[in-house]
C-alpha cells in the first residue's frame, strides 16, 4: 500500500534536510565511580534527528546507547555538550516548562513490565499522560486512551486488566499506546524490542513502522541487533565505547561499511544459510568491550581492530564528514573509499 | 493428579485467610460493641469494689473473678477495651502520621535530606524504647493520650525507615522516569506511584505495631505513666495483676488473653487487607 501521505513520510525520512528534532552537539555523559575514576558513558557525540526519519543506534551492550537514549528525553542531565529539542535547551527552562515541553519527547522502555505501574489498571496507566495534562474531561480523556490502545491493537476487553494479566508483547503495545497518548514529536525506542520472544519482535517492530508512517512520527530506535535497527531505520549510528564511529544512511553503512567495528558487526550478522556452507572464517571480533572508566588511548576499537596501527594508538581519529550525509571515524577510512574508487 | 490437588490447595489457602478474616473482623466488631455498650452489660461499675470479692477466682458471682481491690474483672475488661484500642489506634496513627512524611521525604529526595534524617531515625532506634517513651512521656505529661503520642513518637522511626526503604526502591521504577516524561510533578509521583507501591509492607508493619502499642500501654501503665488509676485499662489490669501472679494467677489470664486476641486479630485482618489491596493476588 503505498497511499501519497507514506510516500512522502519516507522521502522526508530520507532526504528532507528540514529542522533538526533534536540537535545533539558534542554531549559528554561521565559518573563518578569510586575515587577518582570517571566513568565515560557518553564521550563527544553530536548528530541530529530529522523530522519523520528513524535514526537508529547500535552498539554493544556498555557502548553508552541506552545513556544517550535517557539524556535525549532529559532522565539524565549531560555533563557537558548540549541537546536541542527543536532549538530548545532544556537545560534552560524552568521545571515548570520542562515538565510541559518534554511531553513531546518520549521513551519507551527495555522492560515492558516495569514500565508499568503494577496498580494500575492498563487503562489508568494509558490515561495518565492526559490526566497530567489536565486537558478535557475525564470521560474525553478516557476515549482518547481507548482510541490509543486501538491504535496499538488493544481493543477495550484489555482496559481493566493490570499487567500482571498481560503478555510481554501487549505490556509493550501499553506502553506505546501511553506515549501515543502525548502526540509526541519524538519517540525513544531504547531496545524496545529486546525483551520479547522472537515472533512478537517482529509484530511489535511492524506495530512501530505501522505508527511512523501512519502519524509520521520520528524515533530514535536504540538496539543491539543489527538486523533491527537495519530494517525500521533510514539512518544509523554505530557506537562503540561512548562514541559515535560511524553514521549514514543505512543501505550504505550496511552496503559498504567505512569503519572496521561496522565491518565486524555486519560480519557476525548471522545468515539463513546451514553451517557446511557458510564460508569459514574467524570471528569477526574477539574479546570484550574495554571498560569505558579506562578506555583505551587514540582509537578506543584499537584494541580489537583487525588494522590497527601505532597511529591509532597515538591519536585519536577525527569525526570526519567522508561522503555527503556520511560520517566516520577511523583514520583508515579515506583510504578504504579510495579503493573502491 | 498433581494439577488437581494444587486446586484444591489454592482453594483451601484462599479459604483459610477469608476465614481468618472473618473471625477476626467479627472479634474487632464484638470488641467495639462491647465497648459502647459496656455500662449495660457490664454487671458491675468498673470502680465499684466488693471487698469481700478480693483476688476472687472466676466464678459465679465475678465472671472473671475479682482483682487486688475487689472490682469485678470482666466489667473493666470491658470498660478498659475502648481505652486500650483507641490508645493503640492513636499511638500508631501518631508513628505513620511521623514515619510516613519523614520516610517519603528522606528516600525520595536523598542527598543531605536523607542522611539528616536516616541519622535522626538511627539515633531514635538506639534508645531503648521504653526509655524514650517514659522521656517523651515525662515532657508531655502523664495519662492515656499523652502516653500514647508518646509510643507513636517512639514507633515512628520504624514507620520511617520502612517507607525510605520502600521509597529508594520505588524512586528508580521504571513506571516513575516514564511519570516524569509525561511532565509529573514530583508530588504526583510519589503520591500516585511511590507510595501505594510502597504501602504494602507499611500494613503489615502498622498490624504488628498495634499490637504492640496494646503492650508498650501495659507497660507506661505498669510504670504509672499511662491511664491513671481508676481508670481500667487492659495493660494496667496486667500489670496489677502480675504482683499477685504468686497468690492468683488467675487474674493474668482475662487482660492478657484479651490483648493476645486483639493483636491477632490486628495482625489477620493487616495480612488479608495487604492481599485485598494487591491487584496481582487477586487470582492466587
Amino acid at each position: 500500500m503505498t497511499s501519497p501521505s507514506t510516500e512522502m513520510v519516507a522521502r522526508t525520512g530520507r532526504e528532507a534536510d528540514g529542522a533538526p528534532i533534536v540537535s545533539v552537539r558534542d554531549l559528554r555523559i561521565h559518573f563518578p565511580v569510586g575515587r577518582r575514576a570517571t566513568l565515560k558513558a557518553v564521550d563527544g557525540v553530536s548528530f541530529n534527528v530529522r523530522p519523520g526519519e528513524v535514526f537508529g543506534i547500535i552498539g554493544e551492550s556498555g557502548s553508552g546507547k541506552s545513556t544517550l537514549g535517557r539524556t535525549i528525553v532529559a532522565l539524565r542531565k549531560p555533563t557537558s555538550g548540549t541537546i536541542l529539542h527543536d532549538g530548545i535547551d532544556f537545560n534552560a527552562l524552568s521545571k515548570r516548562e520542562l515538565r510541559t515541553v518534554r511531553r513531546g519527547y518520549q521513551i519507551v522502555f527495555q522492560d515492558p513490565e516495569g514500565a508499568l505501574d503494577p496498580r494500575m489498571t492498563v487503562l489508568q496507566s494509558v490515561r495518565e499522560p492526559l490526566d497530567i495534562e489536565g486537558m478535557g474531561s475525564a470521560a474525553e480523556r478516557e476515549a482518547m486512551a481507548r482510541q490509543c490502545l486501538e491504535q496499538v491493537g488493544l481493543g477495550s476487553d484489555f482496559a481493566g486488566r493490570y499487567p500482571h494479566e498481560l503478555s510481554g508483547g501487549q505490556k509493550q503495545r501499553v506502553n506505546i499506546a501511553r506515549v501515543l497518548t502525548t502526540r509526541p514529536k519524538l519517540i525513544v525506542c531504547d531496545e524496545a524490542v529486546a525483551a520479547l520472544d522472537v515472533s512478537i519482535q517482529a509484530e511489535v517492530i511492524n506495530l512501530f513502522s505501522q505508527l511512523q508512517r501512519e502519524l509520521g512520527l520520528t524515533y530514535v530506535f536504540i538496539s543491539h541487533d543489527l538486523n533491527v535497527v537495519a530494517h525500521i531505520s533510514h539512518r544509523i549510528a554505530v557506537m562503540y565505547l561512548g562514541g559515535i564511529v560511524e553514521l549514514g544512511p543505512v543501505e550504505e553503512v550496511v552496503a559498504s561499511p567505512l569503519h572496521p567495528y561496522t565491518r565486524a558487526l555486519l560480519q557476525s550478522r548471522p545468515t539463513p544459510v546451514p553451517a557446511s556452507m557458510r564460508e569459514r572464517r574467524k570471528p569477526a571480533l574477539s574479546g570484550e568491550i574495554p571498560s569505558a572508566i579506562a578506555p583505551p588511548s587514540g582509537c578506543h576499537f584499537r584494541t580489537r581492530c583487525p588494522q590497527a596501527v601505532a597511529k591509532c594508538e597515538a591519536e585519536a581519529p577525527l569525526w570526519d564528514n567522508i561522503e555527503p550525509g556520511r560520517w566516520v571515524a577511523c583514520h583508515f577510512a579515506r583510504d578504504s573509499v579510495q579503493v573502491k574508487k | 493428579m498433581t494439577a488437581q490437588s494444587s486446586k484444591r490447595s489454592l482453594w483451601q489457602r484462599r479459604h483459610l485467610r477469608n476465614f481468618g478474616l472473618y473471625v477476626s473482623a467479627a472479634y474487632l466488631i464484638a470488641l467495639l460493641v462491647l465497648s459502647v455498650l459496656a455500662p449495660w452489660i457490664a454487671p458491675y461499675s468498673p470502680t465499684h469494689q466488693d471487698l469481700g470479692a478480693v483476688l476472687m477466682p472466676p466464678g459465679p458471682q465475678h465472671l472473671l473473678g475479682a482483682d487486688d481491690l475487689g472490682r469485678d474483672v470482666f466489667s473493666r475488661l470491658i470498660f478498659g477495651a475502648p481505652l486500650s484500642l483507641f490508645g493503640s489506634i492513636l499511638a500508631v496513627l501518631v508513628a505513620c502520621a511521623i514515619g510516613l512524611p519523614f520516610g517519603l521525604i528522606a528516600g525520595f529526595s536523598g542527598g543531605w535530606i536523607d542522611a539528616v534524617i536516616s541519622r535522626t531515625i538511627d539515633t531514635m532506634l538506639s534508645f531503648p524504647a521504653i526509655v524514650l517513651a517514659i522521656g517523651v512521656t515525662g515532657a508531655l505529661g502523664v495519662g492515656l493520650i499523652n502516653s500514647m503520642i508518646a509510643i507513636g513518637i517512639v514507633f515512628s522511626p520504624t514507620v520511617a525507615r520502612l517507607v525510605r526503604g520502600q521509597t529508594l526502591i520505588g524512586r528508580e521504577a521504571l513506571y516513575v522516569d516514564a511519570g516524569r516524561c509525561f511532565g509529573a510533578t514530583n508530588t504526583r509521583l510519589v503520591l500516585r506511584h511511590i507510595l501505594p507501591n510502597a504501602v504494602q509492607p507499611v500494613i503489615v508493619q502498622v498490624t504488628l505495631l498495634l499490637a504492640t502499642a496494646l503492650l508498650a500501654e501495659a507497660s507506661l501503665s505498669f510504670l504509672g505513666l499511662g491511664v491513671q488509676p481508676p481508670q481500667p485499662s487492659w495493660g494496667a489490669m496486667l500489670s496489677r495483676a502480675y504482683h499477685y501472679m504468686e497468690i492468683e494467677p488467675s487474674q493474668m489470664y482475662a487482660p492478657g488473653l484479651a490483648i493476645l486476641m486483639t493483636a491477632l486479630a490486628f495482625n489477620t485482618l493487616g495480612e488479608s487487607l495487604r492481599v485485598l489491596l494487591d491487584p496481582t493476588m487477586k487470582n492466587r
